[in-house]
């Protein structure tokens, strides 16, 4: 009678965690089977349609499928959808050209944010020549944040590929990135801010040396 | 310089200059033509230069906006205002606003007239779907020597439907004016005879108060009239629209004819979420209380910002990021990342981002101001996006951003 009583109470046990884990918007999230159910027929279709592309092209579909489902959640229109994720395609076709295809989802995603920031696809491709192994991710995200604060494409491009051929770590461009916003939080001239604080780098970078980062990064906060 | 130029380029070099870089600061500068028409008179085209900013604080919101018109060769100032906004946090749905203005309006050489007003609400707010509020508050013309001061009281009501805001306002107006012995009609009135004469000193001779040079006495009248004003913005992706009618009771000595109703739309086509084409016209009623006349009018022109120009179509803005004192991310366990976003004052946060598939996940709260969320996250760039009350979605402070392709921006979070 024990055992019975038992074994019901781990079946019961066992239903309630698995009825828990069901209705977790996480495990809602993976149990998701057709996440592109979210679009309307018609945009669903163009976006197949460029995500066939890809595939054929053999760049990643999974940011295209993103940028589709990123619009949806925000309530863009049908057409915005669609040319948003057009334009993650051919920024995609322009990373494998300046970059290669050997990337990872990361450097991907840095890579066509860039693109789209404005960064010239020569300024990419020279994160290519030096690339040996050393991550350019950082480099890319910090790159196209000064571009949206207001810094000059080509400065902020120059001034990043300065830092990261003279051996600049992530840490370093974390503290670069702090900095000048802070600088410009304070009322700099955006370009200006960031050629003071690159000044402030090169006697102490040396090709291979870490750069001492202003501010340490310990996890992604702000306080 | 003259005093008008000397405003425009110090509003512009505001405008232009990179401040849209600070935080929580928008600026917008609105160019373009406007047509105005008097009732019996010939309509006046006029270029108009409008710029705006906006600073957001966690409970304060400072704003400042005005416009200057080209008649002729001449500039001249035509309104400006100076606004400040206080806001509680939202408490068991409720949240008290007060807001403090100093105007002036300068309608044309004859009708110009400067004001104070301050007035308090109280809004109940379902997230941000929905919500009503009651307020009142007192508004001391100067300038306006038929109008003494002004009472106002009112509520509200707005809802939500898909990407519609649909809102409804009750207005009611309580005047105390200083009018002629007799009234328009030639009844007479009753009135008290004034000791000294009735000063009109910086009234440029209105309508309203010219009829008050024609006698020395002078009649305090108590006038009232109400506004129903019905309205629906709907915005849509790069086309926004917003469309609004009223009607206004009271009777025929507080409100003249060509003000009992009236409606005018708008429409905003945004070309990015920096540049947006504007035009609009339709009909607005007088303003007794600024001695100005209801008029038609028609608009067209172009909106810059330096930034993203926010969109706010519900009557209490939402809790901005500003008011985030801390967003954290902090790695636990078997490639979990724990959540904090730090922020008192609302009633949900979420946050989505790659790593959901662009699901929004709400966050738990554990304290006053503490809230977290753990949630699978694997090493590399993702985009985040952060909402507070079910405002809109922001790029969480802290970490650097991109623009999303959507008029919105979302931060990257590098998960090392």
């Amino acid at each position: 009678m024990k055992v019975v009583s038992s074994r019901r109470s781990h079946l019961i046990a066992g239903a309630i965690t698995a009825l828990a884990a069901a209705m977790h918007p996480l495990a809602l999230l993976a149990q998701d089977p057709d996440p592109l159910s979210r679009l309307d027929p018609n945009t669903r279709f163009s976006v197949e349609v460029i995500i066939d592309s890809a595939r054929v092209a053999g760049v990643p579909t999974r940011p295209l499928l993103l940028k589709a489902l990123e619009g949806a959640a925000k309530h863009a229109p049908n057409g915005r959808v669609i040319a948003a994720v057009r334009s993650v395609f051919h920024a995609e076709l322009d990373v494998r050209v300046a970059l290669g295809s050997a990337l990872d989802e990361s450097e991907w995603t840095s890579a066509v944010s860039a693109l789209q920031s404005g960064v010239p696809l020569e300024a990419l491709a020279k994160f290519r020549g030096d690339h040996s192994g050393k991550p350019f991710t950082r480099a890319l995200v910090v790159m196209t944040d000064l571009i949206q604060r207001g810094v000059p494409v080509n400065e902020a491009s120059s001034a990043i590929m300065q830092l990261w051929q003279r051996g600049a770590g992530d840490g370093d461009f974390y503290g670069l990135w702090k900095n000048v916003e802070q600088d410009i939080l304070s009322g700099q001239n955006p370009g200006t801010a960031l050629q003071q604080r690159v000044r402030d780098y090169p006697g102490r970078v040396t090709p291979g040396s870490k750069i001492p980062p202003a501010s340490q990064e310990p996890e992604n906060s702000s306080s | 310089m003259t005093e008008p130029k000397a405003a425009i380029a110090a509003l512009t070099f505001v405008l232009l200059a990179p401040q849209g870089a600070l935080a929580q600061v928008a600026s917008k500068l609105q160019a373009g033509s406007i047509t105005t028409q008097q009732d019996g008179e010939m309509p006046a085209s006029v270029f108009s230069v409008a710029p705006g900013i906006r600073v957001d604080l966690p409970y304060l919101a400072l704003a400042a906006h005005g416009s200057a018109w080209l008649t002729g060769q001449q500039w001249q100032i035509a309104d400006g205002t100076l606004s400040g906004t206080l806001l509680t946090p939202t408490i068991n749905h409720f949240r008290a606003e007060v807001i403090g203005n100093a105007s002036r309006a300068f309608f044309d050489q004859s009708l110009a007239n400067d004001q104070f007003d301050a007035q308090a609400r109280l809004h109940m707010l379902f997230a941000q779907n929905g919500g009503i509020w009651v307020g009142g508050g007192v508004a001391r013309p100067w300038r306006i020597a038929v109008v003494s001061a002004v009472d106002v009281t009112g509520g509200g009501a707005w809802t939500r439907v898909g990407d519609a805001t649909f809102s409804g306002t009750y207005t009611n107006f309580f005047f105390t004016k200083v009018a002629a012995s007799r009234d328009s009609s030639g009844t007479t009135q009753t009135c008290g005879t004034r000791n000294e004469p009735l000063s009109l000193a910086g009234s440029t001779g209105s309508s309203l108060s010219s009829s008050s040079t024609a006698t020395a006495t002078d009649c305090r009248r108590q006038s009232r009239f109400s506004d129903i004003e019905g309205s629906v913005n709907w915005a849509y992706g790069w086309l926004e629209l917003t469309g609004q009618a009223g009607y206004r009771f009271g009777d025929s000595y507080d409100v003249t004819p060509d003000s009992r109703r009236w409606a005018a739309g708008t429409a905003v086509l945004w070309v990015t979420s920096r540049v947006a084409a504007v035009m609009g016209g339709g009909r607005i009623p007088a303003n007794p209380s600024r001695g100005l006349p209801a008029r038609n009018y028609a608009n067209f022109g172009l909106m810059l910002s330096y930034s993203s120009i926010p969109r706010t179509t519900v009557p209490v803005a939402p809790m901005t990021i500003a008011a985030v004192k801390a967003f954290e991310v902090r790695p636990l366990a078997s490639g979990t990342q724990k959540i904090t976003v730090r922020v008192g004052g609302v009633e949900t946060v979420e946050v989505m981002g790659d790593f959901s598939d662009w699901m929004p996940l709400v966050l738990m709260r554990r304290g006053r101001d503490l809230w977290d969320i753990t949630l699978p996250v694997t090493t590399g760039v993702h985009e985040i996006n952060l909402r507070l009350d079910g405002g809109q979605w922001l790029a969480p402070p802290g970490l650097p951003t991109r623009r999303d392709s959507f008029n919105g921006d979302v931060g990257l979070l590098v998960v090392p």
